[in-house]
């Protein structure tokens, strides 16, 4: 008998852990199941509601399956399953190896999603508007995996008194200094025009630039052209890079 | 003169110190504050420039104005160079706009010395006070400390501050006499020492007042003189030893608009400092010393075409083959291609099962390098490591050069 498992929204890790300790009391195989983020899209029938088996994971586990449910790739619940049921039927040290195959392949699907998270507390920029309740800071931003969630609390972290948007193709989250509220997703269109801070904000990315050490290799490294389409400064790397050794041969007085 | 145009020049003569790090600072958030601000803990780079530095701090001066006459710097007294200064409130404008739009992690404040150093150290301390205190802003602040500035005001910019940091700028005392002749060394030096000491004070009674919790720092710069790279490596360490410096940035010696006849007219090479930095961090988490680091080189200087720790271990190939299932982890440190991560993954997976090269290869990403000097359970290198060529298989292709360059 093969079962088809719906999880939705797409990132929902509850949802998965529900599904999956069902899964591990009735001793469901790996391969006796499909994973899917839409119920239209389910061809068999799913496991029926039953008692759960709470398999004791090692702490290792959850924050991997945590990270790893924001990644895009369709096999995030079915390589988690399979590590579960290895965890569950005795390897207790298997989150210690890290060249198992297995644990190896969802380590670096970690690491794709904790490094996305990162380039998101560093990326977003907000403009910032004014509306009926005053002033408010709104950001467009394309995550490349389904971190939002994940990555909200670091903003009310950081701007707890300031009311913000985020707004992303999957969803949207609006903070009012109590609450986030979450929202379906928008595109870029929705987002605000940049002000006179922005300006200077880009002068000052240009002064901060020494032309005589360009080095557009490590640039391209450290911030991949495709998070550029949305940072204000990234306008003026063109330039920067074209002027550069003229404005180098002119202080050394070539 | 517009604050855009202030922010201009005042960056402009920032630029040239090297330190960006927003890391090591408490955690803390702006949830019942009243403020903005947070830190994790780790440094957030929110930009990088087209010379691939990052941008992670509103790195300005409050003026570049300065009564010192220093060759090395653009700021200088001589210099005729655009002049420009900030007052306290613009500064905490800028960085509370540019940190609300989530620019940046904080403000790095520097200055030129304007009329005394305790007025102009007064005035940065002003700055970090009207952040914290009015603005309750929990972002990253790293100051700038004038060695010559009192002691009161040295604490209070310790109670405000993340970070603070004082250059000592060149490697030996004889080559800051020559470049630098109102600095001394001297004084840099007790500056630091009286700075560690009130660091470690703070960090051993919690309940005292706050002293600039990530540390400090300085900078070093490098062929601007002709310090060797293992006077600077030695300098290096006795600071790193002495006053417990969180990082020493490196920076090479790069041309300055209306440079002083005392400097190189040509810029070092930045592949100089990218080796200095690699040789720190073998002496910060890879247990080298700075005398082993250049032991039995020719020149005293880091090979430019390969990494310290491969031009290391060329020269020291009776420490290997090293055998990655039953090595000490000092040892595994020492093997080009292993980082402080992968060594770490190895000695976890070693527990379990006996390793061969296919879980080298996921553990360590890439293997080509590593093979000559690593035995695993399917593996051990021939005689390669007798041969002399061993260093044309290990070190990368050098670029082909551009016909049309």
């Amino acid at each position: 008998m093969i079962y088809s498992i719906v999880i939705e929204p797409p990132d929902d890790f509850a949802a998965f852990r529900t599904a999956a300790r069902r899964l591990l009391a009735a001793r469901i195989d790996p391969a006796d199941v499909t994973w899917t983020d839409r119920r239209e899209a389910a061809l068999f029938p799913q496991v029926p509601p039953g008692p759960e088996r709470i398999a004791a994971v090692p702490r290792a586990f959850v924050e991997l399956a945590e990270a790893v449910a924001c990644h895009r790739d369709a096999s995030r619940w079915p390589l988690l399953y399979q590590l579960l049921r290895r965890l569950a039927d005795g390897e207790r040290t298997l989150m210690d190896q890290p060249a198992d195959t297995l644990v190896h392949r969802l380590q670096r699907m970690a690491a794709s999603v904790r490094r996305d998270r990162h380039r998101m507390t560093a990326f977003v920029r907000f403009r910032i508007v004014d509306d009926d309740d005053g002033p408010c800071s709104v950001a467009w931003y394309e995550p490349q995996h389904r971190i939002l969630r994940r990555v909200t609390p670091f903003f009310i972290d950081r701007f707890a008194s300031l009311r913000f948007s985020i707004l992303t193709p999957d969803m949207c989250v609006h903070w009012d200094r109590q609450t986030a509220r979450y929202a379906s997703g928008l595109s870029r269109s929705a987002a605000p025009g940049g002000d006179e801070v922005e300006d200077w904000w880009k002068r000052y990315y240009c002064a901060t630039f020494n032309p005589a050490r360009v080095n557009p290799k490590l640039l391209d490294s450290h911030m991949p052209k495709r998070y550029r389409r949305d940072l204000p400064e990234a306008g003026s790397i063109q330039d920067l890079l074209g002027n550069a050794s003229r404005r180098t041969d002119r202080m050394i007085g070539r | 003169m517009p604050v855009a145009d202030k922010l201009e020049i005042l960056a402009d003569a920032a630029k040239y110190d090297a330190s960006c790090a927003s890391s090591g600072g408490e955690r803390r958030n702006s949830r019942n504050s009243g403020g903005i601000g947070s830190s994790t803990g780790n440094g957030i780079c929110h930009s990088y420039t087209p010379d691939g530095r990052c941008v992670s701090l509103l790195k300005i001066l409050l003026t570049n104005a300065c009564v010192y006459d220093c060759a090395y710097c653009i700021n200088r007294r001589s210099s005729n160079v655009r002049r420009a200064r900030f007052t306290v409130q613009e500064v905490v404008d800028l960085t509370l706009e540019f940190y609300k739009r989530n620019y940046i992690e904080g403000l790095f404040l520097s200055s030129g010395i304007i009329r005394s150093p305790d007025y102009t150290m007064e005035a940065l301390v002003r700055v970090a006070r009207t952040l914290r205190t009015d603005h309750a802003f929990r972002g990253y602040i790293h100051l700038k400390s004038i060695p010559e500035a009192s002691p009161d005001l040295i604490r209070d910019a310790g109670l405000y501050a993340d970070r603070l940091s004082i250059n000592i700028e060149l490697p030996t005392e004889e080559s800051l006499r020559r470049f630098a002749p109102e600095k001394r060394t001297a004084t840099i030096h007790a500056t630091m020492r009286d700075l560690s000491e009130k660091i470690a004070d703070a960090k051993t009674d919690t309940r005292g007042p706050r002293f600039s919790p990530a540390g400090q720092s300085t900078q070093l710069i490098v062929g601007a003189d002709s310090s060797s790279d293992s006077t600077v490596l030695a300098t290096a360490s006795a600071l790193y030893g002495t006053y417990r410096l969180k990082r020493i940035y490196y920076s090479a010696f790069s041309p300055i608009p209306d440079a002083s006849t005392l400097l190189p007219a040509r810029p070092a090479p930045l592949v100089r400092e990218n080796r200095l930095y690699q040789a720190d961090w073998l002496m910060r988490f890879y247990g080298f010393s700075a005398a082993e680091i250049l032991a039995g080189s020719v020149d005293d200087m880091l090979d430019p075409e390969i990494d310290p720790k491969l031009a290391w271990a060329l020269r020291n190939r009776d420490r290997f083959p090293v055998d990655v299932n039953t090595a000490e982890r000092e040892s595994l440190l020492r093997v080009p291609g292993l980082g402080v991560r992968t060594v770490d993954r190895v000695l976890s997976a070693r527990t379990h099962s006996r390793l061969r090269l296919d879980d080298i290869r996921r553990l360590a990403g890439s293997f080509r390098r590593l093979l000559p000097f690593i035995v695993t359970a399917d593996h051990r290198p021939s005689r390669l490591l007798d041969r002399a060529a061993l260093r044309s298989v290990v070190a990368p292709r050098p670029q082909q050069m551009s016909l049309f360059g």
